[in-house]
C-alpha cells in the first residue's frame, strides 16, 4: 500500500479553511487505496513532522498550510521544514498549498535532488466568495497526479483549470475572486527533473544559462537586498575590504601614471640616449616625493605589480568571504 | 480612463456591494473594501505592494485578455464601451 504524509495544522482562520480543503486532499487519497499519516486539525510540531518522514522515506509529502519563501509552518512560531531539514524532502514529491514556498524552499528540495516539488512562489490568495472554486484549484494538482497524470501534465491541466475557473467567477459577477484565482495560477510551479525552476534574477538566469541548470543554481545569488542586509550585519568587514580594494587600485593607476612620465620623455622627445649613458640619478618629483628616476622606476615598478596581484587577492577574498556569508544568512533564515 | 483606473473603480464598485466577503493572503486577510483601499493608496509596506502588484498585474492581464472580464470592468466603472 502506498504512503503519503498529509501535513494540515491548523491555528487561525486561514488554516481553518486549508484544514478543510486537506479533508479533500485526504480523501482522494484514500480513494486510490493510499494510507494517509495524517497530522494536523491543530498546531503541529516539527518533531511530529520530522520523525513522519525519516521514518517514511521516499513516500509522498503534502503540506497545508501557512509558507514563506524558506520554510512550511506547523504554526505561528515553528517551521515543520525549512532549509535546515530540506533535505527530508529528497527522494519525494512534494505537493504544497502554501504561499512563497516555491520560490526557495522549492529550489532548495529539487537541489536536494526531490522528485517533485508542487508549490507556489507568491502569496496564496483565496476569497469567501469563492471558497469552492479555490479548493477544487488547490487540490487539482494531487487529483489529476493521481490519476496517472504526469507532472508536467498535472501543471497544464491545473493552470488550464483555473482559466475555467475564473471565467466561470467572471460570468457570475465575482471579479476580485477571478483575478485573484488568475493570479495564483500564475504563480503555480512545478519542479522536477525535467521542469527545471527558473529565476527572476539576472545573474541567476545568466548563469543558468551558461551553465545548465544544475550547476547554474549552485551559484549563490548576490542580490542586491541580501548585499544590503550584508552590510548591515557586517559593515565593518565589507567596508575594509572595500577601501583595501579602492585603495590597491589607487596606487596601481598612480604608479602607472608615474612610470609613464618616467618613460614618456625617453620615448617621445629626447631619446634613449644619454651623456652618461642612464637615466638612473637624473632628478625625478614624483608628486610629493622628491627622488631620482632609479628609485622612484623601482619603487613604482614594485607598487604596480603589487597593486595588481594584491586587488586581484582581495577580490577574491571578498567574494569568497560574501559567498560564505549568504550561505550562512541563507541557513539562518535572513529572508 | 488608463486601464488601471477602471480596473480600481471597477473593483471599489463590487467591494462595496459585497461588504462581508474577505479575502485571505498568507497569515493577512481584508474586506474587500479595505483591499480596494489598498489598491488606491500610494503609500504602502512592503508586503502590501507586492500584495497589490501581484493584483493588478494579474488584473490586467485579464482586462487585455478576456473580452467578458473587460466589458463587465467598463460596464462597472461607467466606462462607455
Amino acid at each position: 500500500m502506498s504512503l503519503a504524509v498529509l501535513v494540515a495544522p491548523k491555528f487561525d482562520s486561514a488554516t481553518e479553511y486549508s484544514y478543510d480543503w486537506s479533508r479533500e486532499a485526504k480523501a482522494l487519497l484514500e480513494e486510490k487505496g493510499y494510507k494517509v499519516i495524517d497530522i494536523g486539525g491543530q498546531r503541529v510540531s516539527r518533531r511530529e513532522v520530522e520523525e513522519a518522514l525519516k521514518r517514511n522515506s521516499n513516500v509522498l509529502y503534502i503540506h497545508m498550510n501557512h509558507g514563506s519563501e524558506d520554510a512550511h509552518w506547523g504554526s505561528e512560531e515553528e517551521a515543520v521544514i525549512n532549509l535546515e531539514n530540506v533535505a527530508l524532502l529528497s527522494g519525494r514529491e512534494t505537493y504544497c498549498m502554501n504561499c512563497l514556498s516555491a520560490k526557495k524552499l522549492g529550489v532548495e528540495a529539487w537541489k536536494n535532488k526531490a522528485v517533485a516539488y508542487w508549490g507556489y512562489v507568491e502569496v496564496f490568495t483565496f476569497t469567501t466568495e469563492a471558497l469552492e472554486e479555490f479548493q477544487e484549484f488547490a487540490n487539482s494538482g494531487l487529483k489529476f497526479r493521481l490519476e496517472g497524470k504526469s507532472w508536467e501534465e498535472c501543471l497544464q491541466l491545473a493552470k488550464d483549470l483555473a482559466k475555467e475557473l475564473a471565467q466561470k467567477l467572471v460570468a457570475a459577477g465575482k471579479y476580485i475572486a477571478s483575478v485573484i484565482l488568475q493570479g495564483d495560477a500564475d504563480a503555480l510551479r512545478c519542479y522536477t527533473e525535467d521542469m527545471t525552476p527558473t529565476s527572476d534574477c539576472a545573474f541567476r538566469r545568466l548563469a543558468i544559462s551558461v551553465f545548465g541548470p544544475k550547476l547554474g543554481w549552485k551559484f549563490p545569488s548576490p542580490r542586491l537586498e541580501t548585499l544590503k542586509l550584508l552590510y548591515k550585519a557586517k559593515p565593518k568587514t565589507l567596508a575594509f575590504l572595500v577601501f583595501l580594494i579602492i585603495s590597491l587600485t589607487v596606487v596601481h593607476f598612480f604608479s602607472q601614471w608615474q612610470l609613464d612620465i618616467i618613460v614618456c620623455p625617453p620615448v617621445w622627445s629626447s631619446g634613449w640616449s644619454h651623456p652618461i649613458g642612464r637615466y638612473a640619478d637624473d632628478y625625478f618629483q614624483c608628486w610629493i616625493w622628491k627622488t631620482t628616476v632609479g628609485e622612484a622606476y623601482d619603487v613604482l615598478f614594485f607598487l604596480n605589480f603589487a597593486s595588481f596581484y594584491g586587488t586581484i587577492i582581495i577580490f577574491a577574498i571578498m567574494l569568497g568571504w560574501i559567498i560564505s556569508q549568504i550561505r550562512k544568512m541563507g541557513k539562518i533564515n535572513v529572508n | 480612463m488608463k486601464e488601471v483606473e477602471i480596473i480600481v473603480k471597477a473593483l471599489k464598485a463590487e467591494a462595496t456591494q459585497k461588504p462581508n466577503e474577505i479575502i485571505y493572503a498568507g497569515r493577512e486577510s481584508f474586506t474587500y473594501k479595505e483591499f480596494v483601499a489598498l489598491l488606491n493608496s500610494k503609500k504602502l509596506q512592503k508586503n502590501h505592494k507586492k500584495l497589490v502588484e501581484s493584483f493588478l498585474q494579474s488584473a490586467r492581464k485579464m482586462f487585455n485578455e478576456n473580452a467578458t472580464y473587460r466589458l463587465k470592468m467598463m460596464q462597472l466603472a461607467g466606462v462607455e464601451t
